[in-house]
């Protein structure tokens, strides 16, 4: 069964989603729940998981959005699914305006996984 | 200290420090049930967000916001249209809830029976020997996964309520009228609630 690693994510980075975005934030984590669901049923990654507004960047990161919010803050939530360990690392949060920099520091972070393993 | 869990909606109460946060992110992973369903079929299909976009005539952003939406937010139509672009139909079951079960069991044997004579009819129009055999095949494994799964029901129906068949008990009274007495025959246009 997969787990969801969420250790990497900083308190200040948490701070600035759940001061004012919680909706946006949680309908992003509804859809890693689906994403987790059908890497239970034995679905690879490989590139094939992508609904919703989950999708791959670069890097083995996956970064997901929010959706179904009126007037949104555009919120991202960057993932790294470890086949090996049956772990979804959570290694970014943020907004859109920041997506650039939040998608480098999850791609050294996955690099950091990958080298610790 | 690593953080790490099975559940997400723990993982968004710890992170927004809001334990209600738990049963909100439950209740919005329930009502994806249907999309899930929906967007399952198409990854097992291999099917991407803009080929179905493509077939329902609307860009590939309405796919992805109506995947990652609720099902209160799917419209029949958008249904219809994403079913249609992985080669599917929809089947609906209207239930009635306050139904008594047996009754809903009675209407689930019947549209499995209308799918068996679906079954047969597709075989004596097909005229494949193959197709045939493969459902002549199909035929038996229904019947033994079922008269399987209904003997082991049955069996933890009579162990619980502590049921015996008249059979093992010859000399218990009434014997008699339940041999005279076979299982009734049902109409299919019986009207429900009758059981």
């Amino acid at each position: 069964m997969w787990k969801i690693n969420w250790t990497l994510i900083t308190k200040s980075r948490a701070k600035r989603v759940k001061k004012k975005h919680t909706a946006e934030f949680e309908s992003c984590v509804a859809q890693i729940a689906t994403a987790q669901k059908y890497l239970n049923m034995g679905l690879k990654i490989g590139g094939k998981l992508k609904f919703g507004t989950l999708r791959p960047e670069s890097g083995g990161v996956y970064r997901v959005g929010q959706s179904g919010i009126p007037s949104p803050k555009e919120t991202r939530i960057y993932l790294y699914f470890d086949e090996d360990s049956k772990i979804i690392y959570v290694v970014g949060m943020g907004f859109k305006e920041g997506q650039s920099k939040d998608i480098n520091e999850a791609k050294k972070l996955v690099k950091k996984i990958r080298e610790a393993k | 200290m690593a953080r790490i869990s099975h559940s997400v909606a723990e993982m968004a109460a710890d992170i927004l420090d809001d334990p209600s946060a738990k049963e909100r992110v439950e209740k919005l992973i329930s009502n994806r049930r249907l999309l899930e369903q929906l967007i399952l079929q198409r990854l097992l299909r291999e099917k991407t967000q803009t080929e179905v976009a493509k077939h329902m005539g609307c860009h590939t952003s309405k796919i992805s916001r109506m995947e990652a939406g609720s099902d209160q937010d799917l419209k029949l139509g958008d249904i219809l249209g994403y079913l249609s672009a992985l080669d599917m139909n929809l089947s609906m079951i209207l239930a009635d809830p306050t139904s008594p079960i047996a009754v809903r069991i009675k209407h689930a044997v019947f549209q499995i029976d209308d799918l068996l004579k679906e079954l047969t009819k597709l075989a004596s129009l097909s005229g494949d020997e193959q197709i045939t055999s493969g459902i002549d095949r199909f035929y038996h494994e229904v019947l033994f996964n079922f008269i399987k799964n209904f003997k082991s029901t049955y069996d933890e129906f009579r162990d619980r309520l502590q049921i015996s068949f008249p059979e093992e008990e010859e000399s218990a009274e009434g014997v008699d009228e339940v041999q005279k007495s076979p299982p009734k025959e049902v109409s299919q246009r019986e009207p429900a609630g009758v059981v």
